[in-house]
């Protein structure tokens, strides 16, 4: 752009100045889409937007109003590689969310919550929370010789100041003299707490089980289908059976079943049945006062999706689960799909299937102050 | 729509409130109606609405939008307390279901006015503190902004850009990914 047109005040036919009051500009700006390149693409229009954007106050406020975050994207199960979902601008690039590279550093990505991503160190024999915001890492030591699988939970609001806020760790260990246990850590006291036994057999369980938070307990899928639930108030470690009559007519088994938030915050699982049907599965209590586990919907994936006949080509899978937007990544014959669970709406993700298990990244990044290069 | 009728009718026996405009134009309107606005209903609550409530800040023109959006959204609250006793009546939330839609689009045809309008309503909302109106017209033009780019930005709403070419810079370089 020339010197003249930059300081020129251009104007269009409906073009119409803005109210003065940086409180009203406030209120418009706090409605943009919570999107990426929303506020970055807000602060190069003038040097008044620039300041009303940074404000840290400003970016609280954003956050809440847009609250839960979008889904930038998912980070593959054990690589830990980050695949952005949305389109140009709001790409966020995959180098932007990449851990820097440690030689010496064999790591598992086991799991994200709330910008913050779990991996399982092999050679330091530590757990490592990595906020992929900030990029602050930490390191707690392993809760027993064989963590199994684990999640980590956020103890309290993140208020996007702290380089890693407060965190809670579940991990579900073996060893030989105390058999199965289940260990929760919390980053405050530093310490894990006592062994809570379990009777979950090591044949039973996924290293790359998908855990879901419902409520305030963890619930973790298991080989069998049933799921281990772990109350982080309680402490409590309960086992729950899968719908009667459910069997997993494929070997993929763990993308068969995905365990699920329902909205009126209980226990849901989805269950991919043959023929591209997936069954969603509420857990309630029944008229005589039991616990049990009602059919909500049937969805078609041949017609949601418009897929062709399948002809005995692979059935489709459950890749992965984001736990506020409450959608669900299935991988078909046909591509990678994003399909939100309550109005059903979908998006072609990828034409490529998904042979890997997929979590979820919701983030406002650039809404957290912490935005940048590499 | 048979709820709004009745709505209607219902706030006919309500106390009426007199707004005069800028330039000094007399709008009758119910208590309900005029409530929508914190403003007018703090006024009524002090008891200084005797004689009309001056509005200097809003022009007869934006007043009767104002009006107009306020009576069909007390209608709105109305049928909410109305339905409230009745949740689990499906038959009541299909009501309640249609009239939301119905206010949806209210809302999106209330809206189909030119920018300077839209922030004279902005003002307007503000002043009266009319909550609902000010999230619907603020959001209107985040919206309007939504996918352009800081130079199209500029353009609609004559934003003159003052940031230094090095501050410019710094920006991009920073989140070069949301101008690609």
């Amino acid at each position: 752009m020339t010197e003249v047109s930059r300081l020129r005040r251009p104007s269009s036919p409906d073009a119409a100045t803005l109210p003065d009051s940086d409180d009203l500009l406030l209120e418009i700006l706090l409605r943009l889409q919570p999107l990426p390149s929303s506020l970055p693409r807000a602060s190069l229009v003038c040097k008044r937007w620039h300041r009303l954007v940074s404000d840290p106050g400003f970016l609280r406020r954003f956050r809440a109003h847009h609250r839960p975050p979008p889904v930038l994207g998912f980070f593959t199960s054990l690589e830990g590689e980050f695949v952005p979902t949305l389109d140009p601008p709001n790409r966020i690039p995959a180098a932007r969310l990449t851990l820097p590279p440690h030689p010496a550093h064999v790591s598992l990505f086991i799991g994200c919550r709330n910008d913050v991503a779990l991996l399982i160190s092999l050679d330091l024999k530590q757990i490592i929370v990595w906020n992929l915001v900030t990029a602050h890492q930490c390191g707690v030591p392993y809760p027993s010789l064989h963590p199994l699988i684990g999640a980590v939970v956020r103890s309290a609001r993140y208020d996007g100041q702290s380089s890693l806020c407060p965190f809670k760790l579940v991990f579900l260990c073996a060893d030989n003299v105390h058999g199965r246990f289940v260990r929760l850590y919390e980053s405050q006291s530093g310490a894990w707490g006592s062994m809570i036994p379990t009777t979950v057999e090591i044949f039973d369980v996924f290293l790359m089980a998908a855990n879901v938070l419902v409520g305030n307990a963890l619930c973790c899928l298991l080989r069998s289908g049933s799921i281990l639930k772990v109350d982080l108030d309680t402490q409590n470690v309960a086992v729950i059976e899968k719908p009667v009559g459910i069997t997993s007519d494929h070997l993929l088994l763990q993308y068969s079943f995905q365990i699920l938030q329902t909205e009126g915050n209980g226990l849901g699982l989805a269950v991919v049945s043959a023929h591209n049907k997936v069954q969603l599965w509420e857990r309630n209590t029944s008229s005589d006062g039991d616990e049990r586990w009602f059919l909500q919907k049937t969805i078609r994936l041949d017609t949601l999706l418009s897929l062709e006949p399948s002809m005995g080509r692979e059935v489709p899978m459950i890749v992965g689960f984001a736990e506020d937007a409450n959608v669900i990544y299935v991988s078909t014959y046909d591509g990678l799909f994003s399909i939100e669970l309550r109005s059903m709406e979908f998006r072609k993700i990828s034409e490529n299937s998904m042979r890997t298990y997929c979590y979820p990244f919701a983030s406002f990044v650039a809404a957290d102050g912490a935005i940048g290069g590499a | 729509m048979a709820s709004a009728g009745s709505g209607d009718e219902k706030a006919a026996a309500a106390a009426m409130i007199t707004l005069i405009s800028s330039d000094n134009e007399k709008f009758e309107v119910t208590e309900a109606t005029a409530t929508l606005s914190q403003t007018i209903r703090h006024m009524i609550e002090d008891g200084c609405t005797d004689g009309g409530v001056p509005l200097p800040n809003v022009t007869s023109k934006i007043l009767a939008r104002v009006i107009e959006y306020c009576k069909k959204h007390a209608t709105a609250a109305a049928g909410e307390e109305g339905s409230s006793s009745s949740f689990s009546d499906a038959a009541f939330l299909e009501v309640d279901r249609a009239f939301l839609e119905e206010l949806e689009e209210f809302d999106d045809a209330f809206l189909e006015v030119d920018r300077a309008t839209l922030f004279d309503l902005i003002l307007a909302a503000n002043y009266l503190d009319i909550k609902g109106l000010l999230n619907l017209t603020c959001q209107k033009v985040a919206d309007s902004v939504k996918g352009k780019t800081p130079e199209q930005i500029r353009e609609m709403y004559n934003i003159v850009n003052d940031l230094t070419p090095e501050e410019e810079a710094e920006i991009r370089r920073e989140t070069q990914w949301a101008f690609e």
